[in-house]
């Protein structure tokens, strides 16, 4: 009973966060922009729930919040699903050896995976163009993606920390309310069950 | 490697692969995948019309209090009040605007006589250089299904080109923009007679909002300030749809390979309805 009433929260609470963040981003004013490019909100939640609760969640809701950026903004569908999937597991992956999750280490890594997030998208444009007729050159793409980098990893940055704060404080887990780990295939304990003991 | 982790890359392996084949399914026109977001339109066209009246009236309310930050601190009560009659001013502009656009929808209708004109508001934009389509509240229930030989123009209350229609589901449609690099429409010079040439959104130029204008024909003579207009040819797009003016030639050696530049008289960033064209005699 108490473990239903836990998942019906944690998915409660990511539905809003999911479909809130995903509308938001959609109706931004120009003025949210820094450099000429608005908060890519739902790339920074996937990045955020995978880094703080596993990779469970963080594919999880980079699954669904691809589907949100899809189904409202995408030239197809499948694409946003894929990409914010592999941020959210990227981010669970990532500095885990090394580091404990903390709030800075968070935003480096919303920066580092904004970065990637550009380059594969690049890439992926140019390789598997998803509308038909359109030819892209990889130098055009590339030149692009400098333009845009700089304003998307600054206003990434700024939009990541009241949103890890977010999650941290106000997340899908009740603090001290998450005792096990859901990477069960982990050897080392992380996740809430570790950066709580801090 | 242990048995969980095994499931684990198997399952994310399935699913890379699942997603990677839904990405080129649904690019097809006509797809019906695009109908798997219709619940979710469904679902969220009232939550969307709510939040964006929110984020209007927010955004106005900041603009007015920006505005009136010079006012004198002892004016302070008369500054909030300023801002709120600013603000319900700004409601009021916007209610008027609105108004004018759906009172300009009547002549659209009186000039393509052949066309069923159906009026949407933009419901949500794109989200960065790379998801860049912007959805409307107007889909396949209104009788608007994008097929792979049929799409629609879409226009707006001057019945200046904005774009086309790219997929619906049931409660929405995704407008593909003029500056996008996937449109392309034929065009020409609005003059008697006038050469056919293509306007295609070019990846380069959309972020100085301008179109591409490429297959120039040898005797066409395009000079800036001339104004396009859609050419009718192809049928998707009805003749005479103003698209924009020429403000720059770009003269080559080789006479085949000229190109010019369009600055299109449709302001994307601001524009919230639009309407969308049907001919009548096209089956649903």
């Amino acid at each position: 009973m108490k473990i239903n009433r836990r998942i019906i929260r944690t998915v409660l609470v990511y539905a809003v966060y999911i479909l809130g963040l995903g509308l938001l981003q959609t109706i931004l004013p120009d003025r949210a922009a820094i450099l000429g490019v608005k908060p890519d909100l739902t790339l920074v939640l996937a990045i955020l729930a995978g880094y703080l609760f596993g990779q469970r969640d963080g594919m999880a809701v980079g699954l669904l919040a691809g589907f949100m950026r899809d189904a409202l903004a995408g030239r197809g569908l499948g694409l946003g699903m894929l990409l914010l999937m592999y941020a959210g597991l990227f981010a669970a992956v990532a500095f885990r050896r090394f580091f404990r999750r903390n709030i800075s280490l968070g935003l480096i890594l919303v920066i580092l995976g904004t970065a990637i997030y550009h380059l594969v998208i690049t890439f992926l444009t140019f390789a598997v163009p998803v509308l038909p007729g359109v030819v892209y050159t990889l130098s055009g793409l590339y030149q692009h993606m400098l333009q845009i980098l700089p304003g998307a990893l600054i206003v990434n940055f700024l939009v990541g920390i009241p949103m890890i704060l977010l999650l941290y404080y106000a997340g899908p887990y009740r603090r001290g309310g998450r005792p096990e780990e859901d990477d069960e295939d982990e050897e080392r304990n992380v996740g809430d069950g570790l950066w709580q003991t801090k | 490697m242990s048995k969980p982790r095994k499931n684990r890359i198997f399952a994310i392996v399935l699913i890379t692969l699942l997603l990677l084949a839904v990405t080129l399914l649904s690019t097809l026109p006509g797809s019906p995948l695009n109908f798997i977001t219709s619940p979710i339109s469904i679902l969220l066209e009232p939550v969307q019309k709510g939040l964006s009246k929110t984020v209007d009236q927010v955004n106005g309310f900041f603009s007015a209090l920006s505005e009136s930050i010079d006012i004198q601190a002892e004016n302070q009560r008369l500054k909030a009040e300023n801002a709120e009659l600013r603000n319900q001013v700004d409601q009021l502009a916007e209610a008027g605007r609105q108004y004018e656009e759906l009172k300009s929808a009547f002549k659209l209708k009186s000039r393509f006589d052949a066309y069923e004109i159906v009026g949407g508001r933009v419901m949500t934009r794109e989200i960065g250089s790379w998801f860049d389509v912007f959805r409307i509240d107007v889909g396949s229930r209104d009788g608007f299904r994008v097929t792979e030989t049929m799409s629609y123009a879409v226009v707006d209350a001057q019945s200046q080109l904005v774009g086309r229609l790219m997929a619906t589901d049931l409660a929405s449609g995704k407008v593909l923009p003029l500056l996008h690099e996937g449109f392309a429409v034929s065009a020409k010079v609005n003059t008697v007679s006038s050469p056919l040439f293509r306007v295609r959104g070019d990846f380069d130029l959309k972020e100085q909002t301008l179109c591409l204008i490429d297959q120039i024909p040898l005797n066409a003579r395009l000079q800036v300030g001339d104004e396009v207009i859609t050419s009718g040819a192809g049928g998707l797009f009805p003749a005479g749809i103003p698209i924009g003016r020429i403000v720059q030639v770009l003269e080559n050696d080789d006479r085949n390979q000229r190109q010019a530049y369009l600055q299109p008289y449709v302001d994307l960033e601001n524009i919230q309805t639009v309407f969308v064209m049907k001919a009548e005699d096209h089956e649903d």
